[in-house]
C-alpha cells in the first residue's frame, strides 16, 4: 500500500514538473514572439529617423506621380574674359579690345618626362 | 498541453483586445509619424528583424545540438528559442514582401514579391530573397513533420537552412537600402561571425551519443 501511495506520488509530481515545463517552453516562445515585435518597431523607428537623410532612403522606381520635387541648386557661372570685365561679357562689340594677350601657360610636363630630365641633368 | 493552451488563451485574448483598443495609440506615441512612407519603413525594418530572428533560429539550433552550451542554457529554452525566433523570421520575412504590395511609393505587385526571380527590381537579388524566404519557410514547417517525413531527411532539409541564411545575407547585403549604415554592417558582421563560431563549436564540440544496451544483453 505504502510502496502504491509512494509510486502515485511520484507520478503526480512528474505530472506537475511536465506541466511546469511545458508552461516555461510556451513562455520562452512567448517571449522571444514579443521580443520580435518590439524588434520590428523598434527598427521601424530607427529606419524611419535615419533613413530620411541617407540617399538610399529612396525605393527602387517610385511611380511617376509619388516622386518628390527636385531641388534645383542655382549656380553662379564666372566668365573668364581676359580682363575685359563683365560689360564685354554683356556686350562684346562695345568694350574695348584687350591691348595684349596674355603670355599662354605652358601646360604641366607628365610627372615622368620631368623625373627623367632631372636624372639626366 | 491542452491544459497549458487553456490557461494561456485568456492571456491571448486580454492582448488581442488591448491591441485593438490601445495598440493604434501606443505605435502612434512610440514611432515617428511615417507620413506616405509607412509601408516603405515597415518593409525595411521587417527585413531587418526577420534576418535577426532567422539568424538567432540558426543560432539557437546550432547551439542545441552542440555540446558547447551544456549546463548554460537547458536545452528546452534553446528549443523553444530556435523554433520560435525562426517562426518569427518566416513571418518577418513575409510581411517584409506583402507589405510592399498595397505600398503607393514602390511599383511591387505580387507577382514582383511572391515569384522568385519575377520582380522587374535587381531580379538576381530579388529572386534569391525570395527563394531564401521559402526555403526557411519549409526548413521551419518540418518541426511539424519530423516523423512524417524521416529523421535523415528532415536532417538535411535543416542543412538547407544555412543556404536560407546566406541568401538572406546576400538579398540584404545587396539590396537593402540601410546596408550602407555602420550599425547595420555590425549586425551583419557581428551575426556572420556568431554563425562561424558556433558552426566551429558544433563541429568540434559534439555531444556524446548514450548507446542504449542490447536487449538481452548482460550486465558486468
Amino acid at each position: 500500500m505504502r510502496a502504491t501511495t509512494t509510486a502515485a506520488g511520484a507520478v503526480t509530481t512528474m505530472t506537475t514538473r511536465r506541466a511546469a515545463g511545458e508552461v516555461r517552453f510556451l513562455a520562452t516562445k512567448a517571449i522571444v514572439g514579443g521580443v520580435s515585435v518590439a524588434t520590428f518597431i523598434g527598427l521601424w523607428a530607427v529606419v524611419a529617423t535615419s533613413g530620411g537623410a541617407g540617399a538610399g532612403a529612396a525605393p527602387p522606381n517610385p511611380p511617376a506621380g509619388a516622386q518628390a520635387p527636385t531641388v534645383v541648386e542655382r549656380q553662379v557661372i564666372y566668365y573668364v574674359s581676359g580682363g575685359a570685365g563683365v560689360d564685354a561679357v554683356i556686350a562684346p562689340s562695345a568694350a574695348p579690345a584687350p591691348q595684349a594677350k596674355p603670355a599662354a601657360a605652358a601646360p604641366p610636363k607628365p610627372a615622368a618626362q620631368a623625373a627623367k630630365k632631372s636624372r639626366g641633368s | 498541453m491542452r491544459k497549458t493552451l487553456f490557461l494561456l488563451l485568456p492571456f491571448a485574448v486580454a492582448g488581442a483586445l488591448m491591441g485593438a483598443l490601445w495598440g493604434r495609440q501606443l505605435a502612434e506615441a512610440a514611432l515617428p509619424a511615417p507620413g506616405s512612407h509607412g509601408a516603405w519603413y515597415a518593409s525595411r525594418s521587417a527585413g531587418i528583424a526577420s534576418y535577426l530572428f532567422l539568424w538567432l533560429g540558426l543560432a539557437g539550433g546550432l547551439a542545441m545540438s552542440s555540446a558547447w552550451f551544456d549546463g548554460v542554457v537547458g536545452r528546452a529554452k534553446l528549443l523553444a528559442i530556435h523554433q520560435s525566433a525562426s517562426i518569427a523570421g518566416v513571418l518577418l520575412g513575409f510581411a517584409h514582401a506583402l507589405v510592399l504590395i498595397p505600398d503607393g511609393w514602390t511599383s511591387f505587385g505580387v507577382l514582383d514579391v511572391l515569384v522568385p526571380f519575377g520582380s522587374y527590381y535587381e531580379r538576381t537579388g530579388t529572386g534569391i530573397g525570395s527563394l531564401s524566404l521559402y526555403l526557411a519557410a519549409v526548413v521551419t514547417a518540418s518541426f511539424w513533420f519530423r516523423r512524417r517525413i524521416g529523421t535523415k531527411a528532415w536532417k538535411w532539409l535543416h542543412y538547407s537552412s544555412f543556404a536560407a541564411w546566406l541568401g538572406g545575407l546576400y538579398h540584404g547585403i545587396r539590396l537593402g537600402t540601410d546596408s550602407a549604415e555602420p550599425w547595420l554592417l555590425g549586425i551583419y558582421f557581428l551575426t556572420a561571425l556568431a554563425v562561424v563560431f558556433a558552426l566551429v563549436v558544433r563541429l568540434t564540440y559534439v555531444r556524446e551519443v548514450k548507446k542504449r544496451p542490447a536487449v538481452g544483453a548482460s550486465v558486468a
